[in-house]
């Protein structure tokens, strides 16, 4: 025959019961979710200043607001709305194997705007980029014209990452007040150039 | 008689539970890494410059490495950017074997900069990359299907003015087949 259990084993056994659902308890309300595991890291940059990510590195050097933009292949974008031209510098940092500038992002409010490609290789968008070699050259982003001056437009931000889906990997994010900005009547940008400024 | 507690009853079990467990994720790990690394030139064989070897069907050596700045002339004539080198690199290929269809293998040339204070960096060949160059340039920059006799190849990269300082460069040689194994030679 055993002897029987003390009280102070049965007191302790409930205590360790409880610290251990408790630290289940934990575990499980701040384990990340699982957007939040594969989200992008934001790397947050100013504008005219370089920042960098794992494998980009870029800057800003100046936004503009145009009713209409001339790149430097001839194409003219005519638009219902407006044009913000971004002057950027990119370049991959540690490898250039399938890198290219993948994410060109303006977004306003809960409202992204892709960088245009229809000025083909007259737009940095989508260009493949070269392992410290600058890439110099236009974004454009086609909004409507009432956006630049919301509410939304005075905390907009610029997005950039090296491939289309940033997930798990650095997004280079510039803030920009578009509603300092004056609406040009009509912009010509250079073409795209390699090489330092 | 005492009876034993819990923790001595079931200590081997506990120890084989901190063994095995430990054990099955670091497999599964690994067995995933080495998977995901099997298919790319991630495993290199170091060699000296100057240095031959026997890799896939081919013997390799790379012959010299010129390397012109964009302010030279010759870089002008290349239309090199501004603040670039051009690092030309001749690789003899002597094909030893044949593939089964009669042609030579194919191979990938990438330039590594290891050994600096910063991350190590590479870049890949010219030819056909995003930067134009002007000129002519080399009758055969990559490896030939064609070439079934020892021949020559200059690849080229276009790399930023400070590319190996204080650092070392090689050149990597990698051949499909042969993945994850890949040549490393060093430059001069």
């Amino acid at each position: 025959m055993t002897a029987p259990t003390s009280p102070w084993r049965h007191a302790a056994n409930g205590v360790l019961l409880t610290a251990i659902l408790a630290v289940a308890a934990l575990v499980l309300h701040t384990t990340p979710s699982r957007e939040a595991q594969q989200s992008a890291i934001v790397v947050p940059g100013v504008l005219g200043e370089s920042v960098s990510g794992r494998n980009i590195r870029a800057t800003v050097h100046s936004v503009t607001v145009a009713e209409s933009v001339t790149a430097g292949t001839g194409w003219a974008g005519g638009t219902p709305g407006v044009w913000v031209v971004v002057d950027l510098t990119v370049h991959a940092l540690v490898d250039d194997e399938s890198t290219m500038l993948g994410t060109a992002v303006l977004r306003v409010g809960d409202v992204s705007f892709s960088a245009s490609i229809r000025p083909q290789h007259g737009t940095v968008a989508g260009q493949r980029l070269v392992t410290g070699v600058p890439l110099n050259g236009p974004l454009m982003f086609e909004v409507p014209a009432d956006l630049v001056a919301s509410p939304a437009a005075e905390t907009a931000t610029l997005e950039f990452a090296t491939d289309s889906d940033p997930r798990a990997d650095s997004l280079l994010v510039v803030p920009v007040d578009l509603t300092d900005l004056i609406v040009q009547p009509e912009l010509e940008v250079a073409f795209p150039a390699w090489g330092a400024r | 008689m005492r009876r034993r507690g819990w923790l001595r009853r079931n200590v081997l079990a506990l120890a084989a539970v901190a063994v095995l467990l430990p054990a099955t994720v670091a497999i599964t790990m690994a067995n995933q890494w080495s998977t995901a690394l099997a298919g790319s030139p991630s495993r290199p064989v170091d060699l000296a410059a100057g240095a031959t070897a026997e890799y896939g069907h081919s013997a390799w050596l790379v012959e010299k490495t010129d390397r012109v700045s964009a302010s030279s002339a010759a870089g002008r004539e290349r239309d090199l950017p501004a603040g670039t080198d051009l690092v030309i690199v001749t690789v003899r290929v002597d094909p030893v074997e044949l593939l089964e269809d009669g042609t030579a293998e194919l191979c990938t040339a990438r330039l590594e900069e290891n050994g600096g204070t910063g991350l190590p960096r590479s870049w890949g060949s010219a030819a056909g990359g995003p930067i134009t160059l002007a000129g002519p340039g080399p009758d055969l920059r990559s490896c030939s299907s064609d070439q079934t006799v020892p021949y020559t190849f200059d690849a080229e990269f276009v790399v930023p003015a400070d590319a190996g300082d204080g650092a070392a460069l090689s050149l990597g040689i990698g051949v499909p087949t042969e993945f994850p194994d890949y040549l490393r030679f060093a430059l001069d």
